[in-house]
């Protein structure tokens, strides 16, 4: 609570509260022809509960903004039903002591609904806030401060209804001031409540206004994105080739955008594998190669020799593998690197394939072996893998400097 | 996909029952179609509420079940499902691969994991291993796991306290994360096919209950639990 800000606003109540419930004591102690002592001071303290209720509620409403008309509408008849109250109540002890039971019981009845009200806006209902329902996480303490404006703003007014009876069987001599009293503290205790009500609702209604925000933002995307894919599908639709590269593309940026990343990086192994494994797809339309990480690490002079050499082993799997190519890349706790390109194809035979045993040989095997790693190749009825693997030897690789990243994957 | 290619049941064989639950009609559709003559689908369900009562109320083999559904998601369903139905097997179908969701669906019971992207074959070859019992473990569920118990990752994070996975347990998951299916890691690492069973099952189990474990940590931690 910020009781630093604006402490006196936190204490009047509380102090006319306090005040009250004294002078209630001695005004029933002192019975039905007791002085006008009791009365006055009573009629004080809830003068001062009101004005205090009234301060805080105007700088809450001048705050949020919500519906100034009916709150100010309300406030100023609190405020002159208050001081009329407080003129009776130096007079005619009983209205006094109904008067002043009334309008504090309004008050507290009206602060337990508005934070009732503000619990619900935190999206539990009332009912959840002082039940402690599964979402509450609420103390006995807190579900206290709820329930307890609540009950006594209710006892309060039972009293002060009760009390006025007394007063209209005792001193039947101003029977129009009496009904006058009585049609007023009605008109509060139905305005009272109907005000929190309304601003709860209230408050509920504008609460959505946050989400079209979001929904405008991926609304935007969306049509940037998606929509502008789908048209191209369309006019591509006799291309399945294209169509199925464009649908990849797509389905690679919108899961990007979803996990709240950009299109992978290339500044860690695993976000160059993916980047490399995109491009793969994209040079060899219709592959799909599914991309699967453990851990990550920075993207040093050897960790970059192994995604070139795994771009080869990409490559290798889209043209002659079936089925998905899988990769996978584990950083272990220690350091150490491994990187395997798996396809279900039926293997092919290194001595056969000349054409892919340069490539193989040079921009596989070779490169690993250029920075201390090693190359496995795998092939079976089973499919065909490739396992790069990068033992820790922080020094590998480091003496050759200069060369650019990218540069050209077959030497 | 565990078992590898098995387009059609032997025959005589009762085709296992199946509620589909997706919330996009078009995808449930495609699912039908697809696996028109390997399963017999019994219920379809677009929302949480409706899926719980039509997996209780059809008893299938197997619940095949979006992550993201409106009304509380999979997660939801499973809760909801298991409470009265504890041997219920569920395969959770989803295109999220985010490793919370994942992690998540197969904390609350979800036998197993596949990407909507998994072709039929497999599709059909992992439901009938759901359905005999059998965990389904894709490579990507088997990534997942292997880092929520390496303490690295950031949400899905399993006390590493509790169960930690045995070095064996390692080798499985690493074989199935590069794509192999269970009889070639049975091959690879020399074991019998159902051995591979024995320790994906025992995975799934240290993943189900060190969820439980850390939940209570996660309760008492905010003081709803003494």
């Amino acid at each position: 609570m910020s009781s630093l800000a604006r402490p006196t606003v936190h204490r009047l109540p509380l102090a006319a509260t306090a005040a009250g419930f004294v002078a209630l004591a001695c005004a029933l102690l002192a019975g039905p022809g007791g002085t006008g002592i009791p009365s006055a001071v009573f009629g004080a303290a809830a003068g001062l509960l009101v004005v205090a209720e009234v301060t805080r509620r105007a700088r809450q409403l001048l705050r949020a903004g919500l519906a100034p008309q009916i709150g100010l509408a309300v406030l100023g008849s609190a405020v002159v039903s208050a001081a009329w109250q407080l003129v009776v109540a130096l007079h005619q002890e009983y209205y006094g002591l109904a008067a002043a039971l009334g309008l504090g019981g309004t008050a507290l009845l009206v602060r337990g609904l508005l934070r009732l009200a503000a619990v619900a806006d935190a999206d539990q209902t009332p009912w959840q806030a002082l039940t402690g329902g599964p979402t509450a996480a609420r103390t006995a303490r807190n579900r206290f401060s709820l329930v307890a404006p609540l009950l006594t703003g209710v006892l309060a007014m039972i009293l002060a209804l009760r009390v006025m009876t007394l007063a209209l069987d005792g001193h039947v001599s101003d029977q129009r001031l009496a009904v006058l009293f009585t049609l007023a503290l009605l008109v509060i205790y139905i305005a009272g409540p109907a005000w929190a009500l309304l601003r709860s609702a209230n408050a509920r209604a504008n609460r959505p206004a946050a989400v079209p925000r979001d929904e405008q933002v991926v609304a935007a995307h969306l049509h940037d994105s998606v929509l502008q894919t789908l048209s191209l599908i369309r006019r591509n639709a006799a291309d399945p080739v294209r169509v199925a590269q464009l649908s990849r593309q797509q389905e690679r940026s919108l899961r990007a955008w979803l996990a709240g990343r950009d299109e992978p990086g290339a500044d860690s192994l695993a976000g160059a594998v993916r980047l490399v494994a995109q491009e793969v797809e994209d040079e060899e339309p219709g592959t799909v190669i599914e991309v699967v990480t453990v851990g990550d690490a920075p993207l040093d002079r050897p960790a970059d020799a192994m995604v070139q050499a795994a771009r080869e082993a990409m490559r290798n799997a889209a043209r002659h593998g079936r089925g998905p190519v899988r990769v996978f890349v584990e950083v272990e706790p220690g350091g150490g690197r491994q990187l395997f390109v798996r396809d279900a194809g039926d293997g092919f035979d290194l001595a056969r394939v000349a054409d892919e045993r340069r490539g193989v040989r040079d921009a596989i095997i070779g490169r690993m072996a250029h920075v201390g790693g090693t190359a496995e190749i795998d092939s079976g009825a089973a499919g065909t893998e490739i396992a790069l693997t990068l033992p820790l030897t922080p020094e590998a690789g480091s003496a050759d400097e200069g060369a650019s990243p990218d540069r050209p994957s077959t030497p | 996909m565990n078992t590898g290619r098995l387009p059609h049941a032997e025959p005589g064989a009762p085709l296992p029952t199946v509620v589909l639950v997706d919330d996009h009609a078009l995808f449930r559709a495609g699912v039908r179609s697809e696996l028109a003559g390997h399963v017999h689908v019994v219920g379809e369900a677009a929302d949480v509420a409706a899926a719980i009562r039509t997996t209780l109320r059809a008893a299938p083999d197997v619940v095949l079940l979006d992550v993201h559904l409106p009304g509380g998601g999979g997660v939801a369903v499973l809760e909801g499902v298991l409470a009265k139905r504890p041997k219920q097997m569920v395969l959770a179908l989803t295109v999220s691969d985010a490793p919370e969701d994942v992690i998540a669906v197969v904390r609350a019971g979800a036998r197993g994991y596949v990407e909507k992207s998994i072709e039929t074959p497999e599709l059909v070859a992992a439901i009938r291993s759901v359905a005999g019992g059998e965990p389904v473990f894709s490579p990507r569920l088997a990534g997942f796991v292997l880092e929520a118990f390496s303490g690295r990752a950031p949400v899905a994070a399993v006390d590493p306290e509790v169960e930690s996975l045995t070095p064996r347990e390692r080798d499985v998951l690493r074989l199935i994360a590069r794509g192999y299916a269970y009889k070639q890691v049975a091959l690879k690492l020399e074991i019998s096919p159902r051995t591979v069973e024995t320790h994906v099952s025992s995975v799934l189990r240290k993943t189900q209950l060190s969820s439980r474990h850390e939940l209570a940590h996660w309760a008492s931690r905010r003081g709803l639990v003494d």
